[in-house]
């Protein structure tokens, strides 16, 4: 169960104070679900607070919480949920514009750096720009990485997200990039969980949208399903038949006409997609497209 | 058909266009490149250079077909209601000729040359004349004895100006390398009295090199016949490179904009579509933008049109976002209005950020 929370309407604000407190108070809202993420909004203390702050003096260290860590630490350690908590952190008299991964203990379990940042943040922020090979983290449910606001007009970190095998990305952003999500969704074929300036969203690997925040209620919450697959529709349509028949109600199959895929996803725990794919000889998306390269680059001249 | 003689208007965008007297239809492989020189210099009509019209036609209900010559035939109908719409360029479906065609044939029967108009070609040649447009004319080609998959585009003269190689055929087109060949990674952009165009076919769709190619060369619309339509894997590509798409593919044609979205789609009664579009228009960031959009259009009115897209930035407070800005005016250049207001294109605006960061980081 992954949650996201929207910062519209709760800005501006006149203190970090007042900001910390609405954010508490919005992911509250998803605690009925019982989420096992709750990603918050890009450097969530300070965006659009009238109260002036120096980046100097909010960095929050990147292993032992500070202030606004420890706050939102607890609520993970209470709701036993791991959070992506986006803020500017310190490390080695560097300062990032930073998202901290909160485990279900209230813990630390590693810090992404913004890959690229916006010039502005570089010359008046003070901020270096992290590594173009972003860490990817081991959670209970699966493998998680991180993209922040403007990372969103690059591909290179969410290809290499991709290559160490994220299944969700987490988006903290000030802007929405609704649109370029849904790329980035279907490129990677990851899940995306943003939680912006303008609104919270879950994506689908195929970058449909499974939930979107609005005017009723600024925050979503949605149950993901990591065992899901996006393949090729040719030649493996001819074996969809014989999938469900086996598979019945285990499974659920959807073909997207336009863009030539088909989805598999397992709904039951003893079913896993990988062993369906590995029965029936199909590809991974990326892998079919791999062996026809391969063939053109073969004879190609 | 009535020829269309629209009344001159010259100026820095419009030029005359010759198209040739009316050549009956039908008549198969008869006209060859000496027809290209042959034009009637009589025939004159506008073309707006920059402000140009698109038609592209689909496959839908067009197959199951048994003979190539019918296929041909009920195609070149379908051009003939689509050439209502006066376009300067008509797209048509992947291997128009032979998909889903019963009568089967070898490569070496069908394959045409690409600098002499064969049997189709001529037939689609001789369209371009006389509707004085391009056409993206999708065959099987030869050349040096070998087979491609292709896109021949012909001028409004019914001149072959050049062929695209589909770059990423299927395995099963490739055949062991008896069938198709696979065509350069770096595909050529063809000059036209408008603007430079490119083509991609079908599987090319899933990989994102040549269309970075292709806009790295210049391309400004991108012409992609095809039999699966593509769905947002081409708003994908538009958006990206920022250039147009035009798709003619066996279940829908599809007109999409520079900033991926959608202008106008084939429908089931047509089996066509078309469209105006603006050659003269730029996809720009409203972030950390220094120019002002009230100003823009308080100095130019009615000369320029502006749209604002949420759903690529948005962004609360920053005002990030961006916008397509265009110009209506022929004697407004848009890269004039850019240079005045300072506003880099969205693909400049990430280049120079690019190399801030990499200096920082």
């Amino acid at each position: 169960m992954a949650a996201s929370i929207d910062l519209r309407g709760i800005w501006p604000v006149d203190t970090i104070e007042e900001r910390i407190s609405d954010i508490l108070n919005r992911m509250k809202n998803t605690y009925v679900f019982k989420p096992d993420l709750i990603c918050l909004p890009e450097t969530f203390q300070t965006s659009w607070v009238r109260e002036e702050s120096r980046t100097e003096d909010i960095a929050e260290d990147e292993t032992i919480p500070g202030p606004v860590t420890s706050v939102i630490a607890e609520e993970a350690r209470k709701q036993k949920c791991y959070i992506v908590c986006p803020l500017v952190t310190k490390n080695n008299g560097n300062y990032y514009n930073s998202a901290i991964l909160l485990n279900r203990k209230g813990e630390i379990d590693g810090v992404y750096h913004k890959a690229h940042l916006v010039p502005s943040e570089i010359e008046n922020g003070k901020l270096k720009p992290g590594t173009l090979e972003p860490p990817v983290f081991e959670t209970d449910f699966g493998k998680l990485g991180m993209q922040i606001c403007y990372d969103a007009n690059w591909f290179d970190c969410w290809e290499h997200l991709k290559k160490k095998g994220a299944e969700i990305i987490c988006f903290p952003s000030q802007a929405p990039f609704i649109n370029v999500l849904k790329y980035h969704a279907w490129i990677n074929q990851a899940y995306i969980v943003s939680s912006t300036g303008e609104g919270a969203r879950i994506i689908d690997i195929t970058g449909d949208e499974l939930a979107v925040s609005g005017q009723f209620e600024r925050w979503v919450c949605k149950m993901i399903n990591l065992e899901k697959a996006l393949i090729h529709v040719w030649p493996y349509i001819r074996k969809v038949k014989d999938i469900r028949e086996k598979y019945r109600d285990k499974i659920n199959i959807e073909i997207y006409n336009p863009e030539n895929w088909i989805t598999i996803e397992s709904r039951h725990p003893d079913v896993k997609v990988h062993d369906i794919l590995n029965e029936y000889e199909i590809h991974t998306f990326d892998g079919h497209l791999k062996k026809n390269e391969e063939v053109q680059n073969e004879y190609r001249l | 058909m009535e020829k269309r003689m629209k009344k001159k208007e010259i100026s820095r965008r419009t030029f005359l266009g010759k198209s040739a007297a009316g050549i009956g239809m039908g008549i198969a492989g008869s006209l060859g490149t000496q027809s290209c020189a042959s034009s009637n210099p009589n025939l004159e009509r506008e073309i707006r250079r920059r402000n140009l019209k698109i038609a592209s036609i689909d496959l839908q209900h067009l197959y199951p077909e048994k003979s190539i010559e019918s296929r041909v035939n009920n195609m070149l109908e379908r051009m003939e209601k689509a050439a209502g719409s006066e376009p300067d360029i008509m797209c048509l479906t992947e291997t128009f000729d032979t998909s889903y065609v019963d009568e089967q044939k070898s490569y070496a029967e069908i394959a045409e040359d690409e600098h002499s108009p064969g049997p189709v070609t001529s037939r689609v040649a001789d369209f371009a004349r006389e509707y004085n447009c391009y056409v993206i004319c999708p065959i099987i080609t030869k050349n040096d004895g070998r087979f491609y998959n292709s896109a021949l585009l012909i001028d409004r003269q019914g001149c072959i100006e050049g062929a695209y190689h589909k770059v990423h055929p299927v395995d099963t087109e490739i055949k062991n390398g008896k069938g198709i060949i696979p065509g350069p990674l770096r595909p050529p952009v063809f000059e036209t009295d408008f603007g430079k165009t490119g083509m991609q076919i079908c599987f090319d769709a899933n990989w994102f090199d040549s269309w970075a190619h292709l806009k790295d060369d210049g391309a400004e619309i991108i012409f992609f016949p095809s039999q699966f339509p593509g769905g947002r894997i081409l708003n994908f590509h538009a958006w990206k490179n920022n250039y147009y798409v035009v798709s003619s593919t066996g279940e829908d044609a599809r007109i999409i904009d520079i900033s991926g979205i959608d202008i106008d789609s084939s429908s089931f009664q047509l089996g066509y579509t078309w469209a105006n579009i603006n050659l003269e228009k730029a996809y720009v960031p409203t972030f950390p933008g220094k120019y002002s959009i009230p100003d823009i259009l308080t100095k130019y009115k009615e000369r320029v049109k502006i749209k604002v897209f949420r759903d690529t930035g948005g962004g609360a407070g920053t005002g990030a976002g961006h916008i397509t800005i265009e110009s209506l005016d022929p004697e407004l250049f848009v890269k004039d209005i850019l240079k005045e207001y300072e506003m880099p294109t969205y693909r400049e605006d990430i280049k120079e950020s690019e190399l801030i960061q990499a200096k920082y980081r």
